[in-house]
């Protein structure tokens, strides 16, 4: 029941719906399957297509061809409203960086989206504060961006992610602002979070080091998954 | 590279982001030049109206009691001038802002790339100048059309003629010159930081609180304020004593209302983020936090309008419900008037101010708004804190304002106060301030449907 498939996959020429030269698709044919609590690296050169596989996978772009399935639902064939609220209740996300609101102080950036699904100030915050305590970042509850480490705002990035209890985190670069060894310990504490929660992971990085931590990596070029990584799942 | 061929390098096109924010300036500007020139219309009206051969010194220098009663409206429409000078340098100074505020990243580039300090200053000068230009120009456009709506309205028995509102082009280029040098004043003070650092860094830290000793100056000068109105002494004075005391009354307030605006409006909003209902409160209320007297110059204008039409409203009722048809009664019902075109214009400068600020607050924080979407807010949540951010400050100002000219005004006219026509008009105008504030932010939130969620990456 807590399988996940996710299959994206693009037109080829010749569709009568929407003709697309093969060239300028981002995806094409692309067939991956992610089980839950699994953490999936998606590696490839610049231009390779792995932003759009997440942004497809996350139901924030609609493939022009081809279906995404969470748990049997088709992402592609639901509207805006209920992808949105599917983000809100299932998906956890990490960028690069630019993601926590510079006004708000760090507990508050955390419990922002559980309050955005509708659960009261009060709870959300103990909710975001129990996540920084189990991160060990209770000091910075009250700091602001603009105060933090770089290696501290995707901590509490990680926090924020995992506070709904997402059953996809997301990440996307999510150590390309920071050096090597900071890095490699915001990698530890996003893998291990996950995992405490159950949560998968599918972490897009250009960098082997960070590739390294999750259990399965798949490699793309040209749109197309060249590699399906070593545990690979068949999808349907 | 001369500073024109970087200026040409930065305006080659295909930038949006770019583009949009100087539209939103260009808007800022024209708003502000347009209502400027309007009001300076008016006083010219009654210059012309004043003296046949329709000079400002024969205004004040005539010994009738009909140049007497002249001089009274040239002062009064100046001083409407005066009022509007605050939201309108305010709108003029945020505009510029916001033209060197995108640039900072850019500008921070190419400090980094090499450039002098010197080419980067000139540069942004040439941009905020620019803008402020094209904007003056619109507004001169937009004065133009504006004449024939404030034609009709009766001043002195009587509406305007066209040669009355006019102001002639020596001030148009007067007015455009202004502009542009506020503009170049303003955008090279807000480029001070990055010119200082390449970096161009501006972290974020928590602003210092405002002090509470605001609040106890007021309160002490209002008491005082009321105690003399109030004091027997107040008989014996002269007519023109009553009237200076009057305005001082009035600037003391201006400077005293400015003094604690920002503090209210925090405190206000502090209260407010104790258990904040939804999302959106928090969001808002944080933002409202973050820069108190950003969020007071925005609704600055719409606060000493209110005060002045609290006034007014009264002196606009005392004129209409006096059953003689004298020439005082006549003054009193154009001061009403007069107030209440104040307050109308005081309105669209803020509003055009919270919209420009709004939008730019979109843009600088695109990627923000992106990972929130991203998360599952629904942009109406976006939008929604967008209205809160600007319309808790309002309301607090509006009820200050409106609840200091009342407490001012009620010793002296304290029946008129309670008549439902003048809190009639009064409740109208404040409307009006709502209305229009709403629809430039609407608007704002119109600039942010057109910001996509998918982002790109820095490294791609």
């Amino acid at each position: 029941m807590d399988y996940q498939r996710a299959a994206a996959a693009k037109t080829v020429p010749g569709d009568a719906m929407q003709p697309v030269a093969l060239s300028q698709l981002a995806l094409s044919h692309v067939s991956l399957a992610l089980a839950a609590g699994e953490s999936l690296a998606v590696m490839g050169p610049s231009g390779s297509g792995k932003s759009t596989l997440l942004h497809v996978l996350a139901g924030i772009l609609r493939p022009t061809a081809g279906s995404v399935y969470l748990r049997g639902n088709d992402l592609a064939r639901l509207g805006d409203a209920e992808r949105t609220r599917l983000r809100r209740s299932e998906f956890g996300f990490v960028f690069q960086s630019g993601q926590l609101l510079p006004e708000l102080p760090a507990i508050e950036n955390i419990a922002l989206p559980v309050m955005l699904g509708g659960t009261p100030y009060k709870q959300a915050i103990s909710m975001a504060f129990s996540w920084l305590d189990a991160l060990r970042m209770t000091p910075l509850a009250q700091r602001r961006p603009g105060e933090m480490s770089g290696g501290q705002m995707q901590r509490i990035a990680i926090a924020r992610a995992l506070c709904i209890r997402p059953s996809v985190v997301f990440a996307d670069e999510p150590t390309g602002a920071l050096d090597r060894k900071t890095g490699a310990d915001v990698m530890r504490i996003l893998t291990e979070a996950c995992t405490q929660n159950g949560s998968s992971l599918v972490v897009v990085t250009h960098d082997p080091s960070v590739a390294a931590f999750c259990s399965r990596t798949v490699r793309m070029s040209d749109g197309l998954l060249v590699d399906q990584g070593a545990s690979e799942r068949s999808a349907r | 590279m001369s500073s024109f061929a970087l200026w040409r390098l930065f305006h080659r096109g295909g930038n949006r982001g770019f583009s949009s924010t100087s539209l939103l300036a260009v808007i800022a500007f024209a708003a502000a030049s347009a209502i400027f020139l309007t009001v300076l219309g008016g006083v010219h009206a009654f210059v012309w109206r004043s003296s046949p051969s329709h000079g400002l010194v024969e205004a004040f220098s005539g010994q009738s009691a009909q140049s007497g009663e002249n001089a009274i409206y040239v002062i009064l429409s100046l001083f409407a001038c005066m009022l509007l000078l605050v939201p309108f340098a305010s709108l003029s100074a945020s505009a510029a802002r916001l033209a060197a505020a995108r640039r900072d990243a850019r500008l921070a580039a190419l400090r980094l790339a090499g450039a002098t300090s010197g080419q980067v200053s000139r540069l942004t000068a040439l941009e905020a100048a620019g803008q402020a230009l094209i904007g003056s120009l619109i507004g001169m456009v937009l004065y133009v059309a504006m004449i024939p709506l404030i034609m009709p309205l009766h001043f002195q028995g009587r509406g305007f003629a066209v040669e009355e509102l006019w102001v002639g082009p020596v001030a148009l280029l007067v007015v455009a010159v202004l502009m542009t040098v506020l503009a170049l004043i303003s955008a090279l003070s807000a480029l001070m930081r990055v010119v200082v650092t390449p970096l161009g860094v501006s972290a974020r830290v928590a602003p210092a609180a405002l002090r509470k000793w605001r609040l106890i100056v007021f309160l002490v000068a209002i008491i005082a304020a009321v105690g003399i109105m109030k004091s027997p002494l107040s008989r014996y004075f002269g007519q023109a004593v009553a009237i200076a005391i009057v305005f001082g009354v009035i600037a003391a307030c201006f400077a005293l209302v400015n003094l604690i605006g920002p503090w209210v409006i925090a405190a206000r909003a502090r209260m407010r983020i104790r258990r904040p209902r939804n999302a959106a409160t928090l969001v808002a209320m944080r933002r409202v936090l973050d820069n108190p007297k950003r969020a007071w110059r925005n609704v600055s204008g719409i606060a000493l309008a209110v005060f002045v039409a609290g006034i007014t409203s009264v002196c606009a009722y005392v004129g209409s419900a006096a059953q003689g048809s004298s020439e005082d009664m006549t003054l009193l019902r154009d001061i009403g008037t007069g107030g209440m075109l104040t307050l109308a214009f005081a309105a669209v400068l803020a509003a055009v101010s919270c919209g420009v600020m709004q939008a730019g607050n979109v843009y600088d924080q695109a990627d923000q708004y992106r990972m929130l979407v991203l998360e599952g807010a629904d942009r109406a949540t976006l939008s929604k804190a967008r209205f809160i951010e600007v319309f808790t400050p309002l309301k607090v100002v509006v009820l200050v304002s409106a609840a200091c000219s009342m407490v001012l005004m009620l010793p002296l006219l304290g029946s008129a106060m309670t008549q439902p026509l003048t809190l009639l008009g009064f409740v109208a105008g404040v409307a009006l301030c709502f209305l229009l504030v709403g629809i430039g932010v609407a608007a704002a939130n119109h600039v942010a449907k057109g910001i996509g969620i998918v982002g790109e990456r820095s490294d791609d």
